[in-house]
C-alpha cells in the first residue's frame, strides 16, 4: 500500500467538513488478481493485474455524489471531494430527493480473510505443473477433446474511513481452481466440470492431490453423456447437489431479496422482484423445510468480511424462515424505505472506482433439522427420479419467477439407486411453486458451501463473488423440457 | 487532477508506452505489446423518476504482454508514474521467465495501414454534469406528466487507447462514448418498455425520440391478455434479433468448429465453411466502414486457440470487413491470431458490430400478412441448453403483443422460449429495412424478422 493513505483520506474528510457536507466516506482500495488457464499443457492464459486509486462518497442535501481517481497528494483529494460535491449537487435537477441513511455507529478495526499460505507468494512453476497434471489426467481418458484447467487469485485491501469516525482496514482473499474436460464423438460434443469449493482463503484450499485424483472421473463423466439418453418424461422428481444448487439459490433466492431490486432500483438492468415488501412476514416463499439464510460471518465465504462498504458491521440474518419471506439484504439508503433503522450490511463495491450498491450476501439454504437423511438414506427413498449435478444451462425472468436450469452431470434414480447418465435435463420452475415442492432436505453433516464468481449487477456493470451452500435436497414433480 | 490525467494524454503517452517496452527489453523479453488505456466516466443513474446514483471516475492503465523466447506473461497496472512502468516491467519479464514455453506462440503484428474513423466528438467532451443531470430531469418530468416512472441510467466516457510493440506498431485514437438505457413502468406495474441508444456523439443522440417511444410503449402493454404457450409465427424486433443472433456469431469460431466443438463442426472433420446452413435471404457481415457504425479504427483479433499474450500481441490490427454468412452460406468464422496463422490466414480484429441484410419491408407491412402471431419488443436473460444445436433459452420483455389479422391487437404476457437460431434462420417469412441499435455486446444494424414457427414455451408472469 503507498505511503501516506491515511493522511490523504483524513484531509479528504477535513475538506468536506469545511465544505459543510452532511456524511462524507473516502476509500482506498488496492486490487491484485491473477489468473491461469492451462489447456491441453498450454499455457494459454498468464494475467496479473493490479489496479490502486482513492474514492470519495458524500450525501449531501439528500443526493449521492460520488469521484474516484488515482492520486498521489492532497491537492487531488480535495479535488476528489469537490467533485463529489459538485456531482451530488447535479442530482437537484433531476428530482427532489427521498433518500435517507440508516444510523451507523463508528468502528475501527483491522480484519483479513484467513490465509495461512498467501497465492500471490506461490512460485508460478508450483501453480502451471498442477493445472499441467490436471491436463494430463484428463486427456488419458478416450474420447476427451480438450482440457482445461484454472486458477483464479484476488486480493482486496481496502481502507474506509468516514465523517462519523470509522477507520477500517481489511483485506480480502480468494482463491479458486477448477477444470472442465470436453469430450467429442457419436455426432456431439459435451463437457464436465470439477466442482472445486472456491474460498476466501489462501493456497492452502487447493488440494492439488485431489484435483488429480477426481481428474480420471470428471473425464470419464464427460465422455459418458456423448452417448447418453434425454429423460423420457414430463416431470421428475429431483435431487439437486449442492454444487448445482449454488447457482439456483443465487437466481431465485439471492437477488429476489435484494431490496434495491424489490423497489424498482434494478429495473432498467436485471429487472425487479415479485417479493415486494408488503409479502414480508407472510409469503409463502417454499415448503416449512425451506429456511434460507443470509450471511456475512461465516469464514471462507467469498462475500465474508467485518464490515461492508459502508462501514456496516458483518451480519448473519434469516431471509426465509420456516418457507415464509422475512427479510431482505438492505443497505443504509435503502433499509429506510421498509420501516428499518439498520442496514444488513450489503453495500460492495467490485473496484476502488466503482460507486458501492447493493449486493447479496453469503446465501444459503439451511440444512434438514436433527433426524435429516443423509444423500444415500434420501436417494435410497426416492423411486424414480434425477440426480442433478454441477451447472450449465441457466436462466430467469426478470421478476424472478420463471426459470430454467440444468446440471452438467444427471442421472437416473431408479428404486433407489443410481443408475445411467442422463443427457441434456433442463428443469423448468417458477417461485413459490418450486420450492414448495421441496419436501426433504438433508442434514448439516451434508451442508456444503460452493462459490459463484460472475454475478453481474449495476449500471455500469459490477462483478461480485458470492458463496451459496445447502445440503442435497429434493422437489417433487419438477417439469422437464424435452429436447427440440 | 486534471493536469495529471492531461498529462498522461497528448505527447506523453507515446513516451510512456515506450518507457514501459524498453524497460521490458532492457529486462529479457524478446517481444513486447503494450496499451495504454486512458476515461474519464460518469454515470447518472436513475430509478422512479428520482436519482439513486451519481458517480464520476477517473483512471488509467497500461497493459504489458511479454515473451522471453516463447514464455510469455501479461501484467496490468494503473500506475503510470516512472516508477510503476518499471515495476510492471519487471514483474511482466519474471513472470514470463517462470512461464513454460509456449507452441502457440505468436509474434507482435508490426505497423499497419488504418483508414481514419471519427471516434471523438466535442459534444460528448463538453456534456458537464449539470447538464447531463438537467436532460435526466426533463425526461423524469416528461414520464411524471404521462404518470409513468422512468429507470435508467445515462453513462459518458472520454477516453483514449493508444497501442505500441517492439515490431513497431504505434496507434492512438481518442474517443468518446455516450450510452443512454431507459426503462418506462406503469405506476400500476402492468406495463413496461425498455430503450437503449449509443453514440459516439451526444449532439446525435434522439432522447426525446428515445423517451416517447418507451414512454408510449409502456403505455400500450398495460392490461396484457393471456395468451397460451405454442409455437407463433412471431415478428422480432432488431433488438431482439440482435440478442438472438450473438449466440450464432459466438458459435462461429474457427477452432471450435475444426475441433468437433461447435455446431459448424463438420460430421466427418473439419468445419461446415462453405455449407449452405440457413435460407438465401441471410447475409450476416461486420462492416469496418458502415456511415451508421462507426468506432475504432484498430482493434485485436480473438478466438479460441493461442494466448491471451498472443492476443495483446495482435492488438493495433485494423478493423475489416467481413462476411461470415453470404445468402444463406457460411463463409469466415472468427480465428485467434494464432490460429489464424497456422490456417494460413492474416489475423483480423473481433470486429465492433454486426449487420444483417434486411429487405424493404416495414415493420407494418411485415404485420400486415400476420394472421395470428406475436410481436416481440426485446429478450432476456437468453442462455444456451445444448450449444450443439446453438438451442437457446431466455425470456420476451418490454412489450409482447398479440397480432390478429394483420393489426396489433394488444399486449400479451411475457413468454419463456425455446428455440435456435439455426431454426430460426430456415424459417424467415420477412424482413425489413435494418435499423441501428445498440446491442449489448456489438453496435448492429438488424431488421425486424418474421419467422414462424417459433416456440413460445412457457409462460412467464414478469412484467
Amino acid at each position: 500500500m503507498p505511503e501516506h493513505i491515511d493522511g490523504f483520506m483524513a484531509q479528504a474528510l477535513n475538506h468536506a467538513a469545511d465544505l459543510g457536507i452532511g456524511f462524507t466516506e473516502v476509500r482506498f482500495g488496492e486490487y491484485r488478481r491473477q489468473f491461469l488457464m492451462a489447456r491441453d499443457r498450454v499455457l494459454a492464459v498468464s494475467i496479473d493485474e493490479t489496479s490502486a486509486g482513492f474514492s470519495v462518497r458524500v450525501f449531501h442535501n439528500g443526493y449521492w455524489g460520488f469521484a474516484a481517481g488515482r492520486l498521489t497528494n492532497g491537492t487531488d483529494m480535495r479535488y476528489l471531494v469537490e467533485k463529489a460535491k459538485a456531482v451530488a449537487e447535479a442530482g437537484v435537477h433531476v428530482a427532489p430527493a427521498n433518500l435517507s441513511l440508516t444510523s451507523l455507529d463508528a468502528y475501527t478495526e483491522q480484519w483479513r480473510s484467513p490465509v495461512k499460505r498467501d497465492p500471490f507468494d506461490v512460485p508460478l512453476a508450483e501453480k502451471t505443473d498442477l493445472l499441467f497434471s490436471i491436463n494430463d489426467a484428463m486427456k488419458d481418458v478416450q474420447g476427451v477433446q480438450e482440457t482445461r484447467s484454472h486458477m483464479r487469485f484476488d486480493r482486496i485491501h481496502k481502507r474506509y474511513m468516514n465523517s462519523i469516525g470509522s477507520d477500517l482496514d481489511q483485506v480480502i482473499v480468494r482463491t479458486d481452481a477448477d477444470y472442465t474436460a470436453s469430450a467429442v464423438g457419436n455426432g456431439r460434443f459435451e463437457s464436465r466440470d470439477y466442482q472445486s469449493i472456491q474460498q476466501a482463503s489462501g493456497y492452502e484450499c487447493i488440494d492439488g492431490d485431489a484435483m488429480v485424483a477426481a481428474a480420471g472421473r470428471v473425464a470419464r463423466e464427460a465422455v459418458e453423456q456423448l452417448t447418453a439418453a434425454p429423460w423420457d418424461g414430463d416431470t421428475a422428481d429431483l435431487i439437486l447437489l449442492p454444487n448445482h444448487t449454488r447457482l439456483v439459490i443465487h437466481e431465485t433466492i439471492g437477488h429476489a431479496t435484494e431490496l434495491d431490486r424489490v423497489l424498482g432500483w434494478e429495473a432498467d438492468y436485471a429487472g425487479t422482484s415479485f417479493a415486494t415488501p408488503e409479502k414480508r412476514g407472510n409469503y409463502r416463499y417454499g415448503s416449512p423445510l425451506f429456511n434460507v439464510t443470509a450471511d456475512r460471518t461465516r469464514p471462507g465465504g467469498l462475500a465474508s468480511w467485518a464490515y461492508d462498504d459502508e462501514g456496516v458491521p458483518a451480519q448473519s440474518w434469516k431471509l426465509i424462515r420456516d418457507g415464509i419471506l422475512v427479510d431482505y439484504a438492505t443497505t443504509r439508503d435503502t433499509a429506510p424505505l421498509i420501516g428499518e433503522s439498520r442496514s444488513h450490511g450489503c453495500a460492495y463495491a467490485d473496484s476502488w472506482r466503482s460507486f458501492p450498491i447493493l449486493r447479496m450476501a453469503n446465501v444459503g439454504i439451511d440444512p434438514g433439522p436433527d433426524g435429516s437423511p443423509g444423500l444415500e438414506e434420501l436417494i435410497a427413498g426416492t423411486e424414480n427420479g434425477i440426480l442433478v449435478d454441477g451447472m450449465a444451462a441457466f436462466s430467469i425472468d426478470h421478476q424472478r419467477l420463471n426459470f430454467q436450469f440444468s446440471g452438467d452431470y444427471c442421472r437416473r434414480i431408479r428404486n433407489g439407486r443410481i443408475e445411467e447418465p442422463l443427457w441434456n435435463v433442463v428443469y423448468e420452475g417458477s417461485n413459490p411453486s418450486f420450492w414448495s415442492a421441496m419436501d426433504a432436505v438433508c442434514n448439516a453433516s451434508e451442508w456444503k458451501p460452493y462459490g459463484v464468481y460472475g454475478c453481474a449487477k449495476g449500471q455500469p456493470v459490477q462483478i461480485a463473488a458470492l458463496t451459496h451452500g445447502s445440503a442435497p435436497l429434493r422437489l417433487r414433480n419438477v417439469q422437464i423440457k424435452r429436447s427440440e | 487532477m486534471n493536469s495529471k490525467l492531461n498529462s498522461d494524454q497528448g505527447h506523453q503517452k507515446d513516451a510512456l508506452l515506450n518507457c514501459v517496452l524498453d524497460k521490458a527489453v532492457r529486462s529479457g523479453a524478446q517481444h513486447a505489446a503494450a496499451f495504454f488505456e486512458t476515461s474519464r466516466s460518469s454515470t447518472l443513474r436513475f430509478a422512479r423518476n428520482q436519482a439513486t446514483q451519481h458517480k464520476f471516475h477517473e483512471d488509467g492503465t497500461v497493459c504489458l504482454a511479454v515473451a522471453v523466447e516463447s514464455r510469455e506473461a501479461i501484467a496490468e497496472t494503473n500506475r503510470t508514474d516512472t516508477g510503476g512502468l518499471e515495476a510492471l516491467a519487471e514483474r511482466t519479464v519474471e513472470l514470463a521467465k517462470s512461464s513454460p514455453p509456449n507452441p502457440e506462440f505468436f509474434e507482435p503484428v508490426g505497423p499497419q495501414i488504418y483508414r481514419e474513423t471519427t471516434s471523438w466528438f466535442q459534444s460528448t467532451a463538453d456534456l458537464t454534469l449539470e447538464r447531463r443531470a438537467r436532460a435526466i430531469g426533463a425526461m423524469c418530468a416528461y414520464a411524471e406528466d404521462h404518470d409513468v416512472d422512468l429507470f435508467g441510467n445515462l453513462e459518458t466516457e472520454i477516453g483514449e487507447l493508444a497501442v505500441a510493440n517492439t515490431s513497431g506498431l504505434y496507434v492512438t485514437q481518442p474517443f468518446t462514448r455516450v450510452k443512454l438505457s431507459l426503462t418506462a413502468r406503469t405506476r400500476q406495474g402492468n406495463g413496461s418498455a425498455q430503450f437503449h441508444i449509443s453514440e459516439a456523439d451526444w449532439s446525435a443522440l434522439d432522447t426525446e425520440k428515445a423517451l416517447e417511444k418507451t414512454v408510449l410503449t409502456a403505455l400500450m402493454g398495460r392490461n396484457a391478455a393471456p395468451l397460451d404457450p405454442g409455437r407463433y409465427e412471431v415478428i422480432l424486433s432488431p433488438k431482439a434479433v440482435s440478442e438472438y443472433l450473438m449466440f450464432l456469431f459466438w458459435a462461429m469460431d474457427a477452432r471450435m468448429a475444426d475441433s468437433g466443438q461447435s455446431f459448424f463442426a463438420a460430421p466427418d472433420g473439419g468445419s461446415r465453411i462453405g455449407e449452405k446452413i440457413f435460407l438465401d435471404s441471410v447475409t450476416l457481415s461486420s462492416q469496418s466502414d458502415h456511415p451508421r457504425l462507426p468506432g475504432l479504427k484498430f482493434g485485436q483479433a480473438f478466438g479460441s486457440g493461442g494466448s491471451s499474450a498472443g492476443m495483446v500481441f495482435s492488438m493495433g490490427l485494423p478493423l475489416q470487413t467481413t462476411e461470415w454468412v453470404r445468402d444463406g452460406v457460411v463463409k469466415n468464422f472468427r480465428y485467434s491470431p494464432y490460429y489464424a496463422v497456422k490456417n494460413g490466414r492474416a489475423p483480423v480484429a473481433y470486429p465492433h458490430n454486426l449487420v444483417m441484410e434486411g429487405g424493404e419491408a416495414t415493420r407494418e407491412d411485415l404485420i400486415r400478412d400476420v394472421q395470428r402471431g406475436v410481436m416481440i419488443e426485446s429478450f432476456w436473460y437468453v442462455n444456451p441448453t445444448d450449444w450443439n444445436r446453438i438451442a437457446l433459452t431466455g425470456l420476451t420483455r418490454d412489450g409482447t403483443f398479440l397480432i390478429e389479422n394483420g393489426r396489433i391487437a394488444g399486449p400479451v404476457n411475457s413468454f419463456r422460449f425455446n428455440d435456435s437460431p439455426v431454426n430460426s434462420l430456415n424459417r424467415i417469412t420477412g424482413l425489413s429495412r435494418p435499423e441501428k441499435i445498440h446491442g449489448e455486446y456489438l453496435a448492429s444494424l438488424m431488421p425486424w424478422v418474421r419467422l414462424s414457427d417459433f416456440n413460445l414455451s412457457a409462460v412467464s408472469s414478469a412484467v
